[in-house]
């Protein structure tokens, strides 16, 4: 690594290096049998050089020639993108946020073993498909660059999801834990899916019209999707987002706080720098409804005029950082999920969406399918929606909020609570 | 690299195995608002494993060839752990043993093309369409993809086979006050780079539906008859029907497996569904997928009856039909399943212009955003 760089430091004007390494485990049990057990050995690493203000990228993953990896970098800053940036100096000591050690030698047939009794469980209470998957691994990366940066960074991550399949489709009910260290699902989150799964066996196809959804803390994801399209700054720079020069103003709700926290260590993302070494950073996306500010990578701040928030995030090491959010939290309400349901006299709660990622996503629309979702009335769950659409736009519906969730729930990289909003537009009968 | 591969086994004492080492070479240009955000020439490359071992299948990916055996040892191990939990034995279907070398057939190749040239192209693409009306942003991506992808199993099969694709997408956004309307386009094919050149014609068609779209009427809530367009009935077959006559998501979801059996009628007389892997203008094509089972066409709904589905050599043993050619990998990070080639349906007898005037009143649907 320390060679590699200084072979780029000698052809260009700036570098930095980041290695990856990981190794993953997974288990799985389809419809109540044991079906697979595969792993993942993985590594590789990324070069950036900046030469003559222009960004140059190359990829690895079996290093041979160091030489002609800086060659490729070199070669593609003569086409790159403007870079009129420092790679930051940043010295923080290694990092362990969310790292358990024990994960890399744990214990399959152990795994297998409370698999097999979560399944009897539920066997034993209904006839509902049941699917049942874990998976755990670790990771470590070092970052390098040539302003003397030397950060790195353990990490590991261990996830368990249960699913129960409604007949005739592919969708059904989820419950699922990701976090650092080993986890698992308990018997009354079980109780809970299977008294779910029962009452979903009532299938009702709601009327068309304007009612209040409850957005399950899985589904919410799909409304966050328009509001990070949205607070992207390459849409910023383009001056296209539905944001574009609005800081300050009232967007949403005022029970709407949407911001993040790159330490809580709850979140698997949890790190106290990001992949090009800038320090994270707690940053409000919006407070109280009002738009505060938008996520930042060394790039992006450039363009812009603005301080970098690390968030300078690699999906992989095929990419160069990205500006991407991490741990992304909205702040719980007041009301727990079942006074919420109870407060309501008809509308819906859905749990999960197809088609999220369809539509004019940028302005905040959605036209999306209910996967799973059941109707409520007088504060009763009294069935399954089939055959039903949900559609609108985030900048109308968000100013709606009429209950949020007292808890947000740790989901991997984000913890999210159920929002209710009033006349979403369901299309059904 | 066979020879490589069968050493790098030779250790192996189980049922059945099969490898696979691939590189994957991706020049790609990047052009956001007429700047470059990404114009680079990349390549990776990694090795997947898997074993059959006393009826227990398990896969192992690994990166560097010096963990291959850790991941020898792995796969061995995941196999005994299934199958020490008496998981349902798994079978092959018979497949031929093939010993072939595909070299890819291009009318212009694309590895023989610099990257500024394919940066000059994808930048003529993007001010030609920044400079129509209300277009306020364009964002293109130009990228081809060569797979060098050699196979080899325990049967005695031996496959390298090159794949090449060329594409040029991207989303044109027209903007008004505060709408914005973006139409989405690609080009591409896998014979070559003469698929990226002279579709001007086309891309200013998509820029002036953008811009158009600013100007529509929202449409009502209701019932409607409607003629999908080729792009958006592609769509429509491939999510709604295709994944259905995906072998191993019928087996894992049985009451999907009840509804989609073989003989059972979906559709109108008129309606016949085709996946066919093996056009090389198509971006799906290739030869021999990922278990080293030459791809065949199949008719998967034949007026409008189920006919036929798409199997891996696993799927197709336990479901008791043939094998078809369907297991595919993304990429060499991926183990195989199976996927779609090329899914179509067939023209019937209709132009889009009797279609139009038999519907009276409806909605004619352009291209979809997303899936």
């Amino acid at each position: 690594m320390e060679k590699l760089l200084k072979i780029a430091a000698s052809q260009a004007d700036q570098a930095d290096l980041y290695y990856t390494e990981k190794s993953s485990d997974d288990i799985s049990f389809v419809d109540g049998k044991l079906d697979g057990a595969d792993s993942s050995l993985s590594s590789g690493l990324s070069l950036r050089v900046i030469k003559n203000e222009r960004v140059g990228f190359a990829h690895t993953r079996n290093l041979l020639e160091p030489e002609a990896l800086v060659s490729q970098a070199i070669l593609s800053s003569e086409y790159g993108a403007e870079a009129k940036y420092k790679l930051p100096v940043t010295a923080l000591p290694a990092e362990c946020i969310g790292y358990d050690p024990a994960i890399q030698t744990f214990d399959k047939k152990q795994l297998i073993q409370s698999g097999n009794d979560v399944i009897n469980y539920v066997k034993s209470r209904t006839n509902a498909q049941f699917n049942l998957a874990y998976w755990f691994g670790t990771s470590s990366s070092e970052l390098r660059n040539t302003s003397g940066t030397y950060l790195s960074r353990k990490k590991s991550h261990f996830g368990v999801q249960a699913r129960m399949i409604f007949p005739g489709t592919g969708s059904g009910l989820v419950t699922q834990h990701i976090g650092a260290c080993v986890c698992g699902i308990n018997y009354e989150e079980l109780d809970e899916m299977i008294s779910l799964y029962d009452i979903c066996q009532n299938q009702v196809i709601p009327n068309t019209g304007k009612m209040p959804v409850i957005f399950h803390s899985q589904a919410l994801y799909m409304l966050l999707w328009r509001i990070n399209e949205a607070l992207h700054p390459v849409n910023m720079l383009s001056g296209i987002s539905p944001l574009f020069n609005r800081e300050g103003e009232q967007i949403f709700s005022d029970k709407f706080t949407y911001w993040q926290n790159p330490l809580d260590s709850e979140l698997v993302s949890a790190t106290g720098f990001d992949d090009e070494g800038s320090p994270t950073r707690i940053l409000h996306f919006f407070e109280n409804g009002v738009f505060k500010a938008i996520p930042l990578n060394l790039f992006y701040a450039n363009k812009l005029g603005k301080e970098a928030t690390g968030n300078g995030f690699r999906p992989s090491i095929e990419s160069l950082p990205g500006a991407t959010i991490i741990n992304s939290i909205v702040d719980p309400g007041s009301k727990s999920l079942p006074e919420m349901i109870s407060n309501l006299d008809h509308g819906l709660i859905v749990y999960s969406l197809m088609g999220a990622h369809s539509g004019n996503i940028l302005n905040g629309e959605y036209s999306v399918g209910v996967a799973s979702g059941m109707l409520v009335e007088n504060g009763k769950i009294i069935g399954r929606v089939k055959d039903c659409m949900l559609s609108g736009n985030i900048y109308d519906d968000l100013k709606n909020i009429v209950d949020i969730e007292n808890v947000s729930h740790p989901m991997g990289g984000r913890k999210l609570p159920a929002i209710m909003l009033d006349g979403i537009s369901v299309a059904g009968k | 690299m066979i020879d490589y591969l069968e050493k790098m086994t030779a250790s192996l004492k189980v049922d059945y195995y099969d490898i696979r080492y691939e590189t994957k070479h991706v020049e790609q240009v990047r052009i956001n608002k007429r700047e470059i955000r990404v114009c680079d020439a990349n390549t990776g490359d990694g090795y997947v494993l898997r074993v059959l071992h006393k009826g227990a299948l398990a896969t192992v990916n690994f990166t560097r060839p010096e963990q291959a055996e850790a991941a020898i040892r792995k796969a061995v191990e995941n196999a005994e752990i299934l199958a020490g939990n008496k998981v349902k034995p798994k079978q092959l279907a018979p497949a031929p043993v093939v010993v072939d070398t595909v070299k890819v057939k291009l009318a212009e190749d694309p590895r023989h093309i610099s990257l500024g040239e394919k940066k000059e192209l994808t930048n003529a693409y993007s001010e030609l369409l920044f400079a129509q009306p209300r277009i306020v942003n364009v964002d293109i991506t130009y990228d081809d993809v060569y797979r060098n992808k050699y196979y080899l199993n325990s049967e005695g099969t031996r496959i390298n086979e090159e794949l090449v694709t060329t594409r040029l997408s991207g989303a044109i956004i027209a903007q008004d006050g505060a709408l914005t309307q973006p139409v989405r386009f690609a080009f591409g094919g896998s014979d070559g780079f003469q698929r990226v050149r002279n579709r001007e014609q086309e891309a200013l068609n998509k820029a002036k539906i953008a811009a158009d779209l600013l100007k529509a009427e929202p449409v009502r809530a209701g019932t409607y008859k409607m003629i999908l367009n080729p792009g958006m009935t592609g769509v429509f077959t491939h999510e709604a029907f295709g994944h259905f006559s995906e072998a191993d998501i019928v087996r894992d979801l049985p009451s999907i497996r009840e509804k989609m059996k073989l003989g059972t009628r979906l559709g109108l007389d008129e309606l016949n569904i085709i996946d066919d892997a093996t056009m090389s203008n198509q971006l799906g094509y290739y030869r021999y997928d990922d278990e080293g089972v030459p791809v065949r066409r199949v008719n998967l709904m034949t007026n409008g009856v189920l006919t036929g589905r798409l199997h891996d050599r696993f799927t197709a043993a336990e479901m008791g039909e043939s094998i078809s050619g369907h297991s595919i990998a993304e990429d060499f990070r991926y183990a195989p399943i199976v996927r779609m080639g090329c899914i179509f349906i067939q023209p019937d007898r209709y132009s889009l212009d009797e279609l139009m005037a038999s519907m009276e009143d409806g909605l004619y649907i352009g291209d979809p955003m997303g899936g």
